[in-house]
């Protein structure tokens, strides 16, 4: 066994998520990490990770259940509350946050705290914003939580010195998840799924603007690996990233990978409410499921449709500048066209798409 | 020791291998260029036209310890049509002067450009453009020199020589060069000086449309990093690859800290032939230069008009992936807005302009 200074023992919280998941099977096979999960679900998958069930809303909860893990050195949190409005998901965001540092911090071997951001800290969700961003353009109003957290662990790292802290901020992430409040992949994969068991060929369901802009993806494997860089590269420390595959595309482009992978002909973008015409294909996934065998997921535990409506329709460039990453010596740069096609073949040997 | 044989040295390209390589100890440097050099280096200069097959053939006949040849010169002519044989002499001239002599040949480098995507039609192209997206419809010199190349490659492997190929793909060159076909930073950089002596503010004197556009440079040192680099780099041997400072920017971010570098008003957009309107600023280039005591370079040495004119006509995106570079083990990542400055203030350091 490796001496106890080598050890690393990962918090992960909001581990069923998109990013913690993809997270907790990455660190599985490191055998100097070891893993404590915080999820209000219990996995639906094997795992030597320690899965804890913790509201993170309830300080007694998180002090009961997280007080006596003295073990924990990287504390990667990727947790979300979605609220009714960007104001009221600041003070539920930041208390979760909160209450989670007050429970874990006293364990002295704390190393490294790393909080998941996103594009939105640029304000992608308003409308037209300067692209490419960088991680130290003016911030936009209003302030969202992201902004509120940062700010929130930056103070609490002044008072302190034995942890350093970091922030990434990935765009697209492209992965599996199930019951998550975003998720691309799943929702253009059943979209795509669900046209095609219905003779339909592959239309692109959002804006026609926003198929010829400029977007951007992280597969969540590429992104698991850069959480675990930055919070244990000392040139990182104390700085909040951009983080993609490295590449740009447009949809215009990549639709294409999309229907070769599910053997459809594509028609001309046909801009569709994206909720409002799949609430009712329910039942119609459930006779899919048992059709091809798939596991037993209902549509709407693996797919949030306004999500789609939402990031599907935002007539601008979206683009992430990197050079932020790059120079403090990140190097791994994805293929975007590749990593559509081997996170949908990943669900696909899962069995959770035909 | 290498011995690295630069054909167009005197370009902006060529000029700045010349600087990169003359202080290595691990390099000996010819430099071929019709023209002598305007500055001190301790290369060696062969002045040629490589369009002349039988001074090529008698000056370079004899050079037997080339092991790597830099190809960066460009013969413009009046249509695309017209370019291809004369680029094409270039190469074949060269080479077939060159190889049968140079036993020790390691490497043959073309330097191409954007071009080869077809961004000089003035009309939208597919970006991010990737190295092996289809070819647009020729003539296009660079093709027939990169098919010249392979087949030339294929034919020395027949008999028994093992060197290898690579081409580069920049876009956006930044540095300094005199008298070159192909200069965007010293005729950005005159323009501004004039309209500044001339109480002018700096106005944009593009496309307004292209203010908006992603764009991307590459700064000439970084590039002459590379090139030896895919020059002496295994994994990069036999292909081509795009390059630039590795992230991108748009003309609207950029303008202003050339407005900052040269402590002028930004003026509103006006867009105008540079051809036509600097024309007549010759006498007002001289007075420039004896006010501020610069070197004696007249404005059409050192700007191309043309050039500008046309850089800056293209109301489109101009993107080049990076992917293929990276993938193959290139880190280097420059800040494009801090490389327009840093240049420019090496062209104020040496005197070029004020």
């Amino acid at each position: 066994m490796a001496p106890k200074t080598d050890r690393h023992t990962a918090l992960i919280a909001g581990a069923l998520g998109v990013t913690g998941r993809a997270l907790v099977e990455y660190l599985e096979d490191k055998p100097d990490w070891d893993i404590v999960a915080l999820s209000r679900r219990p996995p639906d998958f094997p795992t030597r990770a320690t899965f804890l069930s913790v509201d993170l809303t309830d300080a007694a909860d998180c002090r009961a259940k997280l007080a006596q893990h003295t073990e924990i050195t990287h504390i990667f949190y990727t947790a979300y509350s979605q609220q009714p409005s960007v104001t009221a998901e600041i003070p539920v965001n930041v208390g979760m946050l909160a209450n989670l540092m007050d429970a874990l911090e006293p364990a002295a071997g704390l190393r490294h705290v790393q909080l998941m951001h996103g594009a939105k800290w640029y304000g992608t969700y308003l409308g037209s914003y300067k692209t490419p961003a960088r991680e130290d353009d003016p911030r936009p109003l209003p302030v969202n939580f992201y902004h509120a957290q940062q700010d929130w662990l930056v103070e609490r790292h002044a008072a302190q010195s034995s942890w350093s802290w970091s922030a990434m901020r990935p765009h697209g992430v492209w992965g599996f998840s199930t019951g998550s409040a975003m998720n691309l992949m799943t929702g253009i994969a059943c979209y795509a799924a669900i046209s095609k068991q219905l003779g339909l060929p592959l239309r692109w369901p959002g804006s026609a603007g926003f198929f010829d802009r400029l977007y951007q993806f992280i597969d969540v494997d590429l992104l698991a690996k850069a959480m675990v860089w930055t919070a244990t590269t000392p040139a990182a420390a104390n700085e909040a990233f951009n983080i993609t595959n490295g590449d740009l595309f447009r949809w215009r482009q990549m639709w294409p990978r999309v229907a070769e992978f599910f053997e459809m002909e594509v028609a001309e973008p046909q801009t569709i409410p994206v909720a409002a015409s799949m609430a009712d294909k329910g039942p119609q996934w459930d006779q899919m499921v048992a059709e091809h065998g798939l596991k037993p997921y209902a549509l709407d535990d693996i797919v949030n449709w306004a999500y789609l409506d939402m990031a599907l329709n935002n007539d601008i460039d979206q683009m992430s500048s990197l050079t932020k990453i790059f120079k403090a010596g990140w190097t791994n740069v994805w293929d975007s066209e590749a990593t559509i096609t081997r996170q949908l073949q990943k669900l696909r040997d899962n069995k959770i798409i035909p | 020791m290498a011995k690295a044989l630069i054909a167009g040295a005197l370009g902006v390209v060529g000029r700045a291998l010349v600087e990169h390589l003359e202080d290595d100890m691990d390099w000996e440097v010819v430099g071929l260029s019709r023209r002598a050099p305007d500055f001190e280096t301790s290369a060696t200069f062969m002045s040629l036209d490589l369009l002349d097959r039988a001074t090529t053939q008698s000056a370079l006949g004899d050079i037997s310890d080339v092991t790597h040849v830099f190809f960066t010169p460009y013969a413009p002519r009046e249509s695309f049509a017209a370019e291809v044989a004369p680029n094409l002499a270039m190469l074949v001239n060269l080479m077939d002067a060159l190889e049968p002599a140079a036993k020790g040949l390691a490497h043959v480098q073309l330097m191409q450009g954007a071009k080869w995507y077809g961004v000089q039609f003035g009309e939208p192209y597919k970006t991010p453009a990737k190295e092996d997206d289809p070819r647009h419809m020729p003539p296009n010199f660079y093709y027939d020199q990169q098919d010249w190349l392979v087949e030339r490659q294929a034919a020395a492997q027949r008999d028994g020589k093992d060197w290898t190929w690579s081409a580069l793909r920049p876009h956006g060159v930044w540095g300094f060069s005199v008298g070159s076909a192909m200069n965007m930073m010293t005729s950005l950089a005159v323009y501004a000086s004039v309209s500044k002596h001339l109480g002018l503010p700096l106005r944009w004197p593009g496309n307004p449309a292209l203010l908006e556009c992603v764009y991307q440079i590459v700064d000439v040192a970084l590039l002459a990093r590379a090139m030896v680099w895919a020059a002496t780099t295994p994994t990069a041997a036999n292909q081509p690859f795009n390059i630039t400072n590795g992230d991108y920017t748009r003309w609207k971010l950029l303008w202003p800290k050339l407005a900052d570098f040269f402590d002028m008003e930004l003026g509103p957009v006006q867009t105008v032939k540079t051809q036509d309107i600097m024309a007549d600023k010759e006498p007002v280039w001289a007075e420039i230069a004896e006010a501020h005591q610069l070197r004696k370079y007249a404005m059409s040495d050192i700007v191309t008009w043309p050039f500008l004119d046309y850089a800056f006509a293209n109301g489109f995106d101009q993107m080049s992936s990076l992917t293929n570079l990276r993938q193959a083990g290139w880190t280097e990542v420059l800040d494009t807005e801090a490389t327009v400055t840093n240049q420019l203030q090496k062209l104020r350091d040496n005197r070029i302009i004020p």
